[in-house]
């Protein structure tokens, strides 16, 4: 768990291959989003802006192209008015009142048909009323035009009439100076329709751009309004319009009225000079940008996390091999080197895997080779320990062999001699460095007996084994050195006469020899440097490195549990433990040759 | 040198199984559940990211539009028309519903509403005793309260109301306050009058006190400040008119030269116009001018002069737009007009409910500016509009 924890915490290091991987795959992805939105949004509203403003222009269109056409068909009516009043010069006549009755109850958006003369008398009018006086007919715009551009058919702006009694009522006024001969003379008259404006209010109110779009009407003259829906609220001073920029625009223009943004189309009327200005709010026609903005920042958002989770999956799959190695060469770290990572995931791992287990290989073979070699060494060092005792030995044991010779005590030079040769086959082994139990004691013996004999018998020996570890197996040339060194530097200089015992038995899982003699003893910086290294002080005919050399070579061979310890007292005597194991067979891996000529 | 141990008993015969162990454990420490439950989570949390995302777009619920109702008539004739008229404009505007409830037939023309657009959908409710032609103060006012428990019934959010009483007034806020069982009260909107009636949400209306001014100003100015006037009237019965009294004669303080007539109490058209004539008939005083503060003074003063065809002689300065004051108006017989905007009464009315519902701020008092028209300037392109609100048939 803790260990998880730790792997945890330093695979979120920035350095890390799934950090690397998965902010620049988010960040990457992120920009690129961002990019392709940032173009999109500007391609988007664009679009929706011309759409918008196309359908604007198109509803527009259409209300321009019914009022001029509403427009055109009042027009025909008035030259058809026109013609049936005033065919003959004269307006009288049932026949005439007759037709103009037809065409008033044929169109029901005419009001009044009025015919007067240029200083404002009444001539004639359908339906017959009186005329106010309090309406100042002569001061009303329609008559004045009318006067002022004869022969040309002008329209009035939308006003009430009040001409006749009745309710008040909206009319656009259709008014024209006509020149007609009567008797012989010319004589202006002016001749009225009034027209419902309620038709052209309707056709303007219909229109719907948006939920609160419209469409107003101005005159193109002087900009005064001639519909607007709500035309109340721009009296009461609650709304405006912008009617200078309407006057002057042609096509489409973007204004701001209470904080919002307004779409304007200006079309103009034909015929009349009147301009229809459709207004649209953009929030209600197109998608307006914040709300583009709002809906793009929470794909991205959701993109990112996303692009997170995905990239922290894909991170963690990748890494997962590289981490499994990474804890293989931990392994091998700790010294196993039998590990292997199998061949898979992606390429570059794959690769990575099997250059880790071919140099894992390599390092196996390198260190089967060393150990070869370590062990080829070690054979050579035993060797060369081991030829180190024989030589002295036999130096020793020839001047004895002399010494006796000289001194004609042929017995114990033919035991010696015998001795020797036996303690010589025995060593030589046909150069094996193991040895049985059996022949390591014989060894001791034949040792043992050429030493008694070269000290006069200064010393007795006793050697027991267990009888069940006679046929075990040991490193050769272990306790000679032991006992050369228990006579040399005990026994040798001991007063009384000296024992040595050789004992071999079995401790647990290991077998023993031990060596005791009466001797002097050792002082603990003695014994300490018997197995340390120092050579200890040359007493006469020791190897000196004998005991030692003992030690090291068990070590060599055993490994480390085993060797040798000592227990003396002064005066007393010492005692040294060999410690081996039990083996019974021969190892495989110690060669047979090596018959070496000694 | 040699001090490096060596385990030389590991038998390569084992190393095979070693291996096998090895990976046994390499595929334990990444359990195959784990991957699985990673890969579905992840799909999971996609798939619901997406899914959230698509509804994050459409969230744009529209919401139900707040529904406002109308007592009709609100005021008289025209007027009331055109209160209906300037509520209708503002609820286009603010995306409300208009519901108009008829508590009794206007004494006005018949008015069709405008051409039903696509937004402001309008919903007309008539009581069942509304088609009664004629029908006592009382009952108008009992009508006028059943209206508008009918538009509450009916899920009005919001009431526009010109009551005819206090009384009227109370019952229909007693109405308001209790019909929502969690306590949550209907805004109430009182249009064209004032009343002291506690948990009125708003007042719209004139500022009488300056239309009383306007007047007394007007006709000061017509009698170039000398003569004589009479006061015009019904009984007081609302502070409206009281006011209107009194801005008159704060007017007429300021010019000495001017005597006023204690105010003749008159109610009907007819009255007033035998009011008019017994004021005129006086041998001692000579009127020169009538303020008439209401609609029927005007008219029944309008009478007397036109009878007496005397409307050179004497000035009358009236209040209200009614087609035959207007009428009046463009013949001469009366000088001046002082003009509620009912168009702008009946948008401020319904822009403050629509505040009051969304808790904005309302104002607990909209003074609607009223303005002067003469003979003059009555068919002035802006005056126009504002005389003549809607198109006839």
């Amino acid at each position: 768990m803790g260990l998880q924890l730790r792997s945890r915490l330093r695979s979120s290091r920035v350095s890390s291959i799934r950090f690397i991987i998965t902010w620049s795959f988010s960040v990457f992805i992120v920009l690129v989003l961002t990019i392709m939105a940032m173009l999109l949004h500007d391609k988007f509203t664009q679009a929706a802006e011309r759409s918008a403003e196309l359908t604007t222009r198109q509803i527009v269109d259409q209300v321009s192209y019914n009022l001029e056409d509403y427009v055109r068909s009042m027009s025909h009516l008035y030259r058809a008015i026109e013609e049936h009043m005033l065919r003959d010069g004269t307006w009288e006549g049932e026949l005439v009142d007759k037709q103009l009755d037809t065409l008033l109850s044929s169109r029901e958006d005419i009001i009044s048909i009025t015919l007067l003369d240029s200083t404002g008398q009444l001539l004639k009018n359908r339906p017959t009323a009186e005329l106010k006086p309090s309406a100042h007919v002569t001061q009303q715009g329609w008559f004045q035009s009318a006067l002022r551009v004869p022969d040309h058919l002008s329209f009035s702006l939308p006003h009430i009439q009040n001409m006749y009694t009745g309710p008040y009522k909206w009319v656009v006024s259709m008014s024209k100076g006509i020149t007609i001969r009567q008797n012989g003379q010319d004589r202006q008259v002016i001749l009225l329709v009034d027209i419902n404006f309620k038709q052209m209010d309707e056709l303007s109110r219909r229109v719907s751009l948006g939920q609160r779009g419209y469409v107003y009407i101005i005159d193109e003259s002087a900009g005064n309004i001639v519909y607007h829906p709500q035309q109340q609220l721009m009296y009461m001073g609650l709304k405006s319009e912008n009617i200078e920029q309407a006057l002057v625009a042609s096509g489409s223009y973007e204004d701001e009225a209470d904080g919002q943004k307004r779409l304007n189309t200006v079309k103009s009327v034909g015929n009349i000079g009147w301009k229809i200005v459709g207004v649209a709010y953009l929030d209600e026609i197109m998608t307006t940008r914040q709300e583009v903005n709002g809906y793009l920042i929470r794909v991205l958002v959701v993109v990112l996390v996303l692009v997170i989770l995905v990239s922290l999956f894909l991170s963690s799959s990748l890494t997962r091999p590289i981490r499994r190695m990474e804890r293989k060469m931990k392994a091998v770290e700790r010294g196993d080197f039998n590990v292997e990572l199998p061949i898979e995931g992606p390429l570059e791992v794959e690769r990575l895997s099997r250059r880790f287990n071919l140099m894992v290989n390599k390092i196996r073979t390198l260190m089967d080779e060393i150990i070869h070699e370590q062990e080829q060494k070690r054979r050579l060092e035993l060797e060369a320990l081991q030829a180190q005792i024989n030589p002295h030995f036999l130096y020793n044991t020839l001047n004895s062999v002399v010494r006796m010779v000289g001194m004609s005590r042929n017995e114990e030079v033919i035991t010696m001699i015998t001795s020797l040769s036996r303690l010589f086959r025995i060593s030589l082994s046909q150069g094996k460095t193991i040895i049985t139990i059996r022949e390591e004691l014989e060894h001791a013996q034949h040792y043992l007996t050429i030493q008694q004999m070269r000290f006069k018998r200064k010393f007795n020996f006793n050697i027991h084994a267990d009888e069940t570890l006679l046929e075990c197996l040991t490193l050769k040339l272990v306790l000679q050195p032991l006992i050369e060194n228990a006579i040399v530097h005990g026994i040798e200089y001991h007063m009384d006469e000296g024992s040595i015992e050789v004992d071999v038995y079995r401790e647990g899982n290991k077998l023993v020899f031990r060596i005791t003699d009466n001797g002097v003893g050792m002082t603990e910086e003695q014994m300490s440097g018997l197995l340390s290294g120092r050579p200890v002080v040359k007493s006469g005919a020791g190897s000196g490195v004998a005991v030692r050399n003992v030690h090291d070579r068990i070590r060599l061979y055993y490994g480390e549990g085993y060797g040798l310890e000592f227990a003396s007292e002064l005066e007393e005597g010492t005692t040294v433990w060999v410690r081996i194991p039990i083996q019974t067979e021969q190892k495989e891996d110690e060669p047979d040759d090596g018959q070496q000529d000694q | 040198m040699t001090d490096n141990k060596i385990n030389r008993n590991v038998a390569h015969s084992v190393e095979g199984l070693n291996m096998r162990v090895l990976l046994k454990k390499i595929v334990a420490s990444f359990p195959g559940v784990w991957k699985c439950r990673l890969v579905t989570r992840t799909a999971a949390i996609g798939l619901l990211l997406i899914c959230s995302a698509c509804g994050l777009s459409n969230t744009d619920v529209t919401p139900v539009p707040p529904r406002i109702a109308l007592i009709t008539p609100a005021g008289t004739g025209e007027l009331a028309e055109a209160i209906r008229l300037g509520a209708e404009a503002a609820a286009k505007e603010s995306g409300a519903e208009l519901m108009t409830v008829e508590a009794y037939p206007s004494d006005g023309h018949v008015y069709t509403p405008a051409i039903p657009d696509s937004v402001g959908s309008q919903l007309q409710v008539k009581q069942a005793n509304a088609d009664r032609p004629t029908m006592s103060r009382s009952a108008r006012e009992q009508a006028q309260v059943d209206a508008g428990a009918l538009a509450l019934k009916q899920g009005a959010s919001a009431l526009l109301v010109d009551p005819l009483s206090e009384k009227a007034l109370g019952d229909i806020i007693q109405e308001a306050q209790t019909t929502h069982s969690d306590g949550t009260v209907v805004p109430v909107i009182v249009l064209n009058d004032e009343f002291s009636v506690k948990g009125i949400t708003s007042i719209i209306s004139m500022d009488n006190m300056e239309a009383g001014r306007q007047a007394g100003q007007a006709m000061a100015e017509l009698l170039k400040g000398k003569g004589h006037i009479a006061l015009l009237g019904p009984d007081p019965v609302n502070s409206g008119l009281i006011q209107r009294e009194q801005g008159v004669m704060e007017v007429m303080e300021q010019y000495p030269d001017i005597q006023v007539e204690p105010k003749a109490i008159c109610n009907t058209r007819d009255g007033c116009w035998q009011t008019a004539k017994q004021l005129l008939d006086q041998p001692e005083v000579h009127v020169d001018g009538f303020i008439a503060l209401q609609e029927p003074a005007s008219l029944g003063a309008a009478d007397e002069l036109n009878r007496r065809n005397a409307a050179d002689k004497v000035r009358i300065v009236g209040f209200g737009s009614e087609q035959q004051q207007l009428e009046q108006l463009q013949e001469g017989v009366l000088d001046h007009l002082i003009v509620l905007n009912g168009y702008s009464a009946g948008y401020l009315g319904l822009n403050q409910a629509v505040a009051r519902l969304n808790n904005q701020q309302v104002q607990a008092r909209v003074l609607l500016e009223t303005k002067l028209v003469s003979t003059d300037n009555m068919f002035w392109m802006d005056n126009q509009k504002l005389l003549f609100p809607l198109y006839n048939e």
